[in-house]
């Protein structure tokens, strides 16, 4: 047989697997090109005094307007400043709990009363912001309408508290319903990793004379470390973009002020008040800040523990 | 030893206790929604609902189960539900396959197309105005076509593709299987405890859309269940009777919103509490075989 047919029949194989792998992936790439490529081409908007009637490519350039703009406007800072203390306390408080969580549950020997609690825990982690802020919003009503603060009233004798309309509390608010929401499901992949470390290690400690307290200390918890760290550096590498769902959905004007966060502040001002060049400045800013925060943390996480992203 | 002692006692006892608490927390909220929901107007209005309804009613529930927009909203969930966790999974299979296939040229050049997004987006207003200026705007294009890539799954799909013995699929192209059907009918069955997680948690999200249907869905008919939901929930805290589809005109008997609220969100919450713990096993399985793996 030539070598020359054996070749083209070859090659003929060969470009028609291609072929078919290309359409495979075919979908996958035309739909980032529409929804994740066109739209970084439409950063070029932040440069721009954007004007919907003329569209993007024939509105005037306006150079750095719009990020000086945010950067000295105050209302901004007010928006960044609620951002980071939530994304602080939601660090503190919401990124700890499913670990305390996971580490308490290890010690519930009982195995049908385990499985009902992490059974019920995780219902509230499927359900939509829109309807955990629907059930907060009546369980807080600030009339007495609300069971708790029905309860306060009738049988504590205290004022109604307005949980979700008082400045102050929202944030806490914000934090502790998250956690309600959150924590069993988020505690799996501690379970999943602590019942991947090795029984031997525990017998063994356990012979060394190592009571449970210090087993966790010693075993469980350098168990657990490089997963921790790993997702500790996701979370820090987000502080910016705290979650437009739940803040939208919890707040109202009146907390507007301790509320506000950049997702949701792009929201009112971008859609709703149609200041289109501004907030894709500062989304894009956010973006910037976000990926070069992610790059930071994992190097740090590979000097510390070895372990990174990528 | 200490696993005995008295301290130990305590703590066992404090645990049992602090955890059947956490259980109550999650669960008192809904008793609430629900005993609130089939009350009647007195007792929700002078605060004596609690725990338990007191002159049991359904209306509310009639009401809700008979009206048309959450009929139809209904219809569009499930169906938006179906269609986009079966293209989500399809598109980032098919994706991650070719990814990590010898045969592809340049898939370093496509894993870096798919990887960028991942880092770097345009944002909220880029996106916004974009799906605006393919005009898909007000259809349900707007809402299946930027919901089923998912970058994520993808590099997933591929890594654990990847991880497969070669033995496998070569034996499968002696026999002269294409692709599409080593893909399908020899790799899907070994992943498959990862893709059903996936699956679920897709449906799940889907299920509960509702921000795609607020930036970009004009006609009631197109919304979808809980943006219907928001939309009542909205209408008290913002006074927006006026254009809510939702506000029925004087009853003759008098209503208190909130119960039907209560009942609105207990309607749309009833699929998903039904299903869920039957999946349990499926996504914690899923979730432990891709923790081991990576």
């Amino acid at each position: 047989m030539d070598i020359a047919i054996k070749n083209s029949k070859k090659r003929k194989k060969v470009t028609k697997r291609v072929i078919g792998l290309s359409l495979m992936i075919a979908p996958a790439v035309v739909l980032l090109f529409l929804f994740s490529y066109i739209p970084l081409y439409g950063i070029i908007v932040s440069f721009k005094d954007y004007n919907t009637y003329v569209g993007i490519l024939k509105s005037p350039w306006v150079g750095l307007k719009h990020y000086i703009y945010f950067l000295t406007d105050p209302t901004f800072y007010k928006v960044l400043k609620n951002t980071l203390i939530i994304s602080f306390y939601d660090i503190i408080f919401g990124f700890t709990a499913p670990i305390v969580f996971a580490l308490l549950a290890n010690e519930i020997m009982n195995k049908s009363f385990k499985r009902v609690v992490q059974t019920i825990s995780y219902l509230p982690n499927f359900l939509s912001w829109v309807v955990v802020a629907g059930l907060m919003r009546q369980l807080l009503d600030p009339s007495i309408q609300g069971m708790v603060n029905s309860v306060l009233v009738n049988t504590f004798g205290i004022e109604p508290i307005y949980f979700l309309g008082i400045k102050k509390l929202f944030v806490p608010m914000a934090v502790i319903i998250d956690i309600w929401k959150n924590v069993g499901f988020s505690a799996i992949l501690y379970f999943a990793t602590i019942a991947g470390i090795s029984p031997s290690l525990y017998e063994a400690a356990s012979v060394d004379g190592a009571g449970r307290l210090r087993q966790t200390w010693h075993i469980t918890l350098p168990g657990m470390a490089s997963i921790i760290v790993l997702l500790f550096l996701l979370r820090i590498s987000s502080i910016f973009s705290v979650g437009f769902d739940r803040i939208f959905n919890m707040q109202n004007p009146m907390v507007y002020d301790t509320s506000e966060v950049i997702s949701t502040y792009v929201y009112h001002i971008g859609i709703q008040q149609a200041q289109h060049s501004l907030t894709t400045a500062i989304g894009f800013a956010q973006s910037v800040l976000g990926f070069t925060l992610l790059i930071f943390t994992n190097k740090l996480s590979k000097k510390v523990s070895g372990l990174g992203l990528y | 030893m200490n696993n005995t002692g008295v301290l130990r006692k305590i703590f066992v006892i404090f645990n049992y206790i602090a955890f059947t608490i956490f259980a109550l927390l999650i669960v008192v909220p809904f008793v609430h929604a629900i005993a609130v929901s089939f009350s009647d107007y007195q007792s929700v209005t002078y605060g004596h609902v609690k725990l338990l309804p007191i002159n049991p009613n359904a209306q509310f529930y009639l009401e809700i189960l008979t009206n048309g927009y959450f009929l139809i909203s209904f219809g569009n969930t499930t169906f938006l539900t179906i269609v986009n966790t079966f293209l989500v999974i399809i598109i980032s299979l098919a994706a991650g396959y070719v990814l990590g296939n010898k045969h592809m040229p340049g898939r370093k050049i496509l894993m870096y197309y798919v990887i960028i997004p991942m880092y770097f987006s345009g944002g909220m207003i880029p996106f916004y105005l974009t799906v605006r200026d393919l005009h898909l705007y007000n259809t349900y294009g707007a809402l299946i076509l930027p919901a089923i890539v998912n970058i994520f799954y993808i590099i997933v799909f591929r890594n654990s593709i990847a991880g497969i013995p070669a033995e496998l699929t070569e034996s499968a192209e002696l026999d002269g299987a294409g692709d599409f059907t080593i893909l399908f009918r020899i790799l899907l069955p070994v992943i498959l405890p990862m893709v059903t997680a996936f699956i679920i948690f897709s449906a799940i999200a889907y299920w509960n859309e509702w921000y795609n249907t607020m930036l970009f869905i004009k006609d009631k008919e197109k919304y979808t269940m809980q943006y219907w939901l928001r939309n009542l929930l909205m209408s008290r805290v913002f006074e927006d009777t006026r254009t809510n589809p939702y506000f029925l005109d004087p009853q003759k008997v008098i209503v208190n919103e909130k119960s039907r609220e209560m009942a609105a969100v207990l309607v749309t919450i009833l699929p998903i509490t039904i299903v869920y713990p039957f999946l349990q096993k499926y996504f914690i399985h899923g979730i432990i075989v891709g923790a081991v793996k990576g």
